[in-house]
């Protein structure tokens, strides 16, 4: 038996409690979560290697994941029952996600160009 | 003020008639308190009351002190400042200032104590023409002073020499000597002239004593090293021929009347050429040695301002100094200057031209255009990489959707109400109008889309979500 304190053992651990514990709704989050992340480093590693230009599209997508990343933050903060967001319903906290987009979206078309 | 001018004229008639009291000299002495708390300036006195009671107070101080035979008690220079003050108002149009104006001048200028004189300046500029310097001395209501002069003339550097000067026999009040002769020795220059006479008054005038110049000049061209001997003012006889690598140099000096040796304000040599209209002028130096001037005329040098043409060009020397009548304008002779057609085409060629748009300088003309330049495009990656960063950007989505099936996510809960197919519409027309914004649309057009299909979205999807919540809060109940 591996020492119960690796790193390996903690991981396993955590990933067996998440997947126990978390509510489906939030699991759809996370993975929505963990799909922009992916999609930003791409974006990052192509500004790396290959150069910034141009620049505002380069920037309007960059703004569009970083803006998405975080709006859904937001929503799975409102929708997570145990953060005490009791009083505002998963409902409405979807539909300010939902106008937000339009929002952020509508700028990034603007420097899209 | 007045009250005393009363007093003053009161007391006169009484003072001629024997009286004496301890009250008439103490109020005699009230003068010199009077013309202490009067105005005074650097070159006026009066009192604050006006002029008709400054003329009344002085008029009867002075008939008292006739009356009392004792000088009135006032300083020399009061008296000179009311003179003056009165002096100033003679050209007064009220009848009343008129009367106060010269009966104050008279009583200044006919009493037994102090008489102010005014020295004026006739003719302050000597020459060897007419060698008199005059001035004109007169009491304050213009009548001759009749007194013997004083004059003292005073130059840096030399010694003030001392005159007395007598009236002219002809005008009483004219006074004049003969300024060339008295600075003889100086030599001509800039003269003060203190002159003071006595009872009263010392004055200073500036005078200019001319200096008459002779000239000795030698005109030789450095090739030939061949002197000309000029005398002044004539000009040369004969015509000398110049060529551009030549030097016209002319040498003289400058004498006053005493054969004293001149140094003139400006001394310069001018070439000119009539037909061309064409001038250029040269700056003559002055050797202090030899006490000679000196004009060199490098004709290479001054090649540019004559055009480089060859034609006759008349060389003059100009004189002027404050100390001559007027300048000295000498013209020497007419030379021959001649330049090579290959030197004039170079020098021709080397000048910049002047641009001209329609006659008027190119400041004027129309200006270039300005473009804006636009950010030169970089180089493109090559198309597999861009495609592969594509595969890399898209990639996650696939990656969602496996995500999303292994979680158990579905749509089971979703309404098929009419108005959440409105809702569902309305987001995918919002997002319909993001990409056509991206592709045409302007900016302004766009938020008007936007605002009449999120009214839509806003109502159906309010309607939509709010079943939703009604339902999910009857589920968990």
């Amino acid at each position: 038996m591996s020492n119960p304190n690796s790193i390996g053992n903690v991981v396993a651990v955590l990933a067996k409690r998440y997947t126990a514990d978390t509510p489906q709704l939030i699991k759809v989050i996370d993975a929505y979560l963990v799909y922009i992340m992916l999609t930003g480093i791409a974006q990052f590693v192509y500004c790396a290697l290959v150069g910034t230009f141009p620049f505002n599209a380069f920037l309007a997508g960059f703004i569009s994941t970083i803006g998405s990343f975080v709006l859904a933050v937001g929503l799975r903060l409102q929708v997570n029952p145990k953060n005490g967001f009791e009083n505002i319903s998963r409902e409405r906290s979807f539909a300010d996600f939902l106008f937000c987009h339009v929002v952020l979206h509508f700028v990034v078309m603007n420097f899209l160009g | 003020m007045d009250s005393y001018g009363h007093a003053f004229a009161a007391f006169a008639p009484l003072v001629a008639a024997g009286a004496k009291d301890a009250v008439l000299a103490r109020t005699f002495e009230s003068v010199e308190d009077i013309l202490a708390q009067a105005e005074e300036t650097e070159r006026l006195l009066f009192l604050s009351t006006g002029l008709s009671s400054t003329s009344f107070v002085i008029r009867s101080a002075f008939d008292l002190a006739a009356a009392l035979n004792k000088a009135p008690p006032a300083k020399p220079a009061q008296i000179t400042k009311l003179a003056r003050y009165f002096e100033n108002n003679v050209h007064a149009s009220h009848i009343e200032d008129v009367h106060a104006t010269l009966t104050a001048l008279s009583t200044l200028s006919n009493n037994a104590f102090f008489v102010p004189l005014a020295i004026t300046p006739v003719a302050i500029r000597a020459s060897q023409q007419s060698p008199r310097v005059s001035v004109r001395v007169t009491k304050a209501n213009g009548d001759a002073a009749g007194v013997p002069l004083t004059v003292k003339l005073v130059r840096s550097a030399s010694k003030p020499v001392n005159v007395a000067l007598t009236a002219d026999a002809s005008d009483a009040s004219l006074y004049s000597f003969d300024l060339v002769e008295l600075v003889s020795a100086s030599g001509s220059g800039v003269y003060a002239l203190e002159i003071s006479a006595s009872p009263a008054g010392t004055g200073k005038q500036s005078v200019l004593c001319q200096a008459r110049p002779k000239f000795s000049v030698s005109p030789f061209p450095a090739a030939s090293s061949k002197a000309v001997d000029l005398k002044f003012p004539a000009a040369a006889s004969s015509k000398f021929s110049v060529d551009f690598l030549q030097k016209i140099i002319v040498r003289f000096s400058l004498t006053d009347a005493k054969d004293q040796p001149f140094i003139a304000h400006q001394v310069f040599a001018r070439v000119s050429n009539a037909r061309n209209d064409v001038e250029h002028f040269v700056i003559g130096e002055h050797n202090a040695q030899t006490n000679q001037y000196q004009i060199v005329l490098d004709i290479s040098a001054i090649a540019e301002a004559l055009d480089a043409a060859s034609d006759d060009y008349e060389i003059s020397i100009i004189v002027g100094d404050a100390g001559l009548a007027s300048a000295i304008n000498w013209k020497i002779g007419t030379f021959a200057i001649s330049f090579p057609d290959s030197f004039k085409a170079t020098l021709l060629a080397a000048r910049k031209p002047v641009s001209t748009v329609g006659g008027s300088r190119a400041d004027f003309a129309t200006k270039k255009e300005i473009h804006h330049i636009f950010r030169v495009p970089e180089k493109r990656p090559p198309i597999i990489v861009s495609t592969v960063f594509i595969g890399l950007v898209l990639a996650p989505a696939a990656f969602l959707l496996v995500a999303w099936g292994l979680i158990g996510a579905n749509v089971k809960n979703m309404s098929f109400h009419p108005i959440a197919h409105v809702f569902h519409a309305s987001i995918a027309g919002i997002l319909l109008i993001l990409v056509l914004f991206w592709l045409h649309l302007s900016f302004f057009t766009t938020l008007k889309y936007l605002a009449l299909v999120g009214i839509v979205a806003a109502a159906s999807g309010n309607h939509t979500l709010r079943r939703i919540a009604a339902a999910r809060e009857k589920a968990s109940q």
